[in-house]
C-alpha cells in the first residue's frame, strides 16, 4: 500500500513538473514569437525611413542634422535583432521614435511638403506602420508579463530555476517624450 | 460609460437626421400610406369575414364528423378534422402575407430611401458562407432571412438583415424538432483598416470559456480590464488582433453593449469587415401594422429609431474615420 502511495505520489509531482515545464516553454516560445512580431514591424518602419527622407530633403535644407541623425540611428537599428539583445533594440527604437516626432513636428513648417501628395501618402504608410507596431509591443508586453508571472511564482519559480528558463527580458515601454504617439492623421485635417 | 462630447455630438446628428426625415413623412411618406389605407381595409374586412367563416365551418365539421361516425357505418377519422384545421389557419394567413406583400415591402422600400442609396429587400439575407466563417452565430441548420437592407452610410459600406437561425435536433422518441438558436439581426460593414486574418470577440463565458475550442484561433488577453470582463477575443493573429482591438476601440465596443443593453452582441473581424450579430429575440423593422391604422406615425417612428442604432454602430465604433484608432 505504502508503495503505491509512494508511485502515485511521485506521477503526480513529476506529471506536475512536467506540466509547469511546457508551460513555461510554451510561454518562452511565445516571447520569442512576440518579439520577432516586433523585428517585422520596426523593420517596415525603418524601410520606410529612406523615401521619407529623400523626399523631405528637398524641402527641408534647414534641418539636416536631424536628417543625418535619423538615418544613422536606422543604419544602426538595422543590424540590431529584437530577439537577441531587446534592450538595445528598445533604447534604439525609442530614440528613433523621439528624432520622428521632432521630424513630423519639423514637417509642419513646411506647408509646401506637408500638402505634398506622396508625402501624404508617405504619412498615412507610417501612421499605418506605426499602429503595427504598437499592437507587436503590446503582444510582447503581455508574453512577458505571462512568462514573467509563470516563472517568479511558486512553484514555478523552482521548475523555471531547474530547466534554466529565465524571464529576464525587459518590458517594451515607449520612453516618456515618444509615449505620445506620431499622430500622422494630424496632418489630413 | 457614453462621454458627455460624443452624446453631444450623436444628438446633433440625431436631430439632424430627424428633422429631415419629419419633412420626408410629411411629403413623402405619409401621403403614400394613405393610398394604401384603403389596401388594409380591404384586408382586415377579408380577414374577419374568414374568421367568422372559420367559426363556422369548424364546429359544423366537428358535427357532421361526429354525426356521420354515430349513426352511419362510415367512420372518418378525425385526422380529417386537423386538415379543415390547418386549411382554415392557411387561408386565414392570406390576408396579411397579401397585405405584407402589397403594402409593408412597398412602404420599407419607401422608407428607405429617405437614406440616399439604400435599398430594402424582403427574404434575401447576409452571404450564409460569411455568417458560419465568421464564428459569431450560433451552430444552425436552417437560415430565415425576413428584412434586410443595404447601403452606404457616411462613407460606410452597410448590409443589414433580420436572421432567424434554427437547429434541428432529434427527441429522445427520434422525432425531428426544430429550435431557434438566434433571432435577431446581423450587420455588415464595410472596414477601412486591412487586415489578413480573423478576429472574434465573443461574449464572456466565464467558466465555461475553457471549453471552447476555435480551431485556428488562439485566445487574445488584452489589458483592458472591463472589456475582459464583458468579452472574450479569439484571432489567428495575435498582433492583427491588438492592431484593430486599440485601447480606444476596445471602450467603443464597450459604448456599443451599452447602446444595446440586455442584449448579446458579438463581432467577427473577417474579410476586411466586420459583422456584428445582436440577438434582440424581437421582430424589428415593422412599419405597418395590420390591425391599426397606418397613419399613426408610431410604428414608423419605431423603424427610424431602430435604423439610427445600427448607424449608431458605425458611430461608435468611428469605422467613417480613418484615424488609424
Amino acid at each position: 500500500m505504502e508503495k503505491w502511495i509512494a508511485i502515485i505520489a511521485a506521477v503526480v509531482v513529476l506529471g506536475g513538473f512536467y506540466l509547469l515545464y511546457v508551460s513555461l516553454v510554451k510561454k518562452k516560445n511565445k516571447v520569442k514569437e512576440a518579439a520577432s512580431g516586433i523585428d517585422v514591424q520596426l523593420k517596415k518602419r525603418y524601410d520606410l525611413i529612406p523615401n521619407l527622407l529623400q523626399m523631405a530633403s528637398k524641402f527641408m535644407e534647414h534641418e539636416k542634422d536631424l536628417m543625418t541623425e535619423i538615418v544613422r540611428l536606422r543604419t544602426e537599428a538595422m543590424k540590431k535583432d529584437f530577439g537577441g539583445n531587446p534592450q538595445e533594440a528598445i533604447t534604439l527604437a525609442n530614440e528613433i521614435d523621439a528624432r520622428l516626432r521632432d521630424f513630423w513636428l519639423s514637417v509642419e513648417n513646411y506647408p509646401d511638403l506637408k500638402s505634398n501628395q506622396t508625402m501624404l501618402q508617405a504619412m498615412q504608410s507610417f501612421n499605418e506602420v506605426e499602429e503595427h507596431i504598437a499592437a507587436a509591443r503590446r503582444f510582447y508586453n503581455a508574453s512577458v508579463n505571462d512568462l514573467k508571472n509563470a516563472a517568479e511564482i511558486f512553484p514555478g519559480n523552482v521548475v523555471a530555476a531547474l530547466v534554466g528558463i529565465k524571464a529576464d527580458m525587459p518590458f517594451f515601454e515607449a520612453e516618456t517624450p515618444a509615449k505620445q504617439r506620431v499622430d500622422a492623421g494630424a496632418f489630413f485635417k | 460609460m457614453i462621454d458627455t462630447d460624443f452624446e453631444d455630438v450623436e444628438y446633433d446628428r440625431y436631430a439632424g437626421l430627424k428633422n429631415r426625415f419629419e419633412e420626408y413623412y410629411r411629403t413623402t411618406l405619409q401621403p403614400f400610406l394613405k393610398t394604401k389605407e384603403d389596401i388594409r381595409l380591404k384586408y382586415v374586412n377579408r380577414f374577419w369575414f374568414l374568421l367568422l367563416l372559420s367559426f363556422f365551418i369548424l364546429p359544423m365539421t366537428i358535427l357532421v364528423i361526429y354525426f356521420i361516425n354515430q349513426y352511419s357505418k362510415l367512420n372518418i377519422d378525425w385526422g380529417f378534422f386537423y386538415i379543415i384545421v390547418a386549411i382554415a389557419v392557411f387561408v386565414l394567413r392570406g390576408p396579411f402575407a397579401k397585405y405584407r406583400k402589397e403594402v409593408k415591402n412597398d412602404v420599407m422600400d419607401l422608407f428607405v430611401r429617405f437614406f440616399d442609396g439604400f435599398s430594402y429587400h424582403q427574404g434575401a439575407g447576409l452571404s450564409q458562407t460569411l455568417m458560419q466563417q465568421s464564428r459569431i452565430f450560433p451552430d444552425y441548420t436552417q437560415a430565415t432571412a425576413d428584412d434586410c437592407f443595404s447601403g452606404v452610410y457616411e462613407d460606410v459600406g452597410l448590409r443589414v438583415c433580420e436572421e432567424i437561425l434554427q437547429k434541428e435536433y432529434f427527441t429522445a422518441k427520434g422525432k425531428k424538432r426544430r429550435k431557434t438558436v438566434f433571432r435577431g439581426i446581423a450587420v455588415e460593414l464595410d472596414m477601412k483598416k486591412p487586415f489578413k486574418g480573423q478576429t472574434v470577440v465573443l461574449k464572456d463565458s466565464g467558466f465555461f470559456n475553457r471549453l471552447k475550442s476555435f480551431g485556428d484561433l488562439e485566445r487574445v488577453k488584452l489589458e483592458d480590464v472591463i472589456f475582459e470582463k464583458h468579452f472574450e477575443v479569439y484571432s489567428s493573429d495575435q498582433i492583427e488582433a491588438r492592431y484593430l482591438l486599440t485601447t480606444a476601440f476596445m471602450e467603443r465596443i464597450l459604448k456599443l453593449k451599452e447602446l444595446y443593453k440586455g442584449k448579446t452582441i458579438e463581432i467577427s473581424f473577417y474579410a476586411n469587415k466586420i459583422l456584428l450579430a445582436i440577438d434582440t429575440r424581437e421582430d424589428m423593422f415593422e412599419p405597418c401594422s395590420f390591425f391599426k391604422t397606418n397613419l399613426n406615425k408610431e410604428k414608423i417612428d419605431t423603424v427610424f429609431e431602430q435604423f439610427w442604432t445600427i448607424f449608431s454602430i458605425i458611430h461608435v465604433l468611428k469605422l467613417n474615420q480613418h484615424t488609424g484608432m
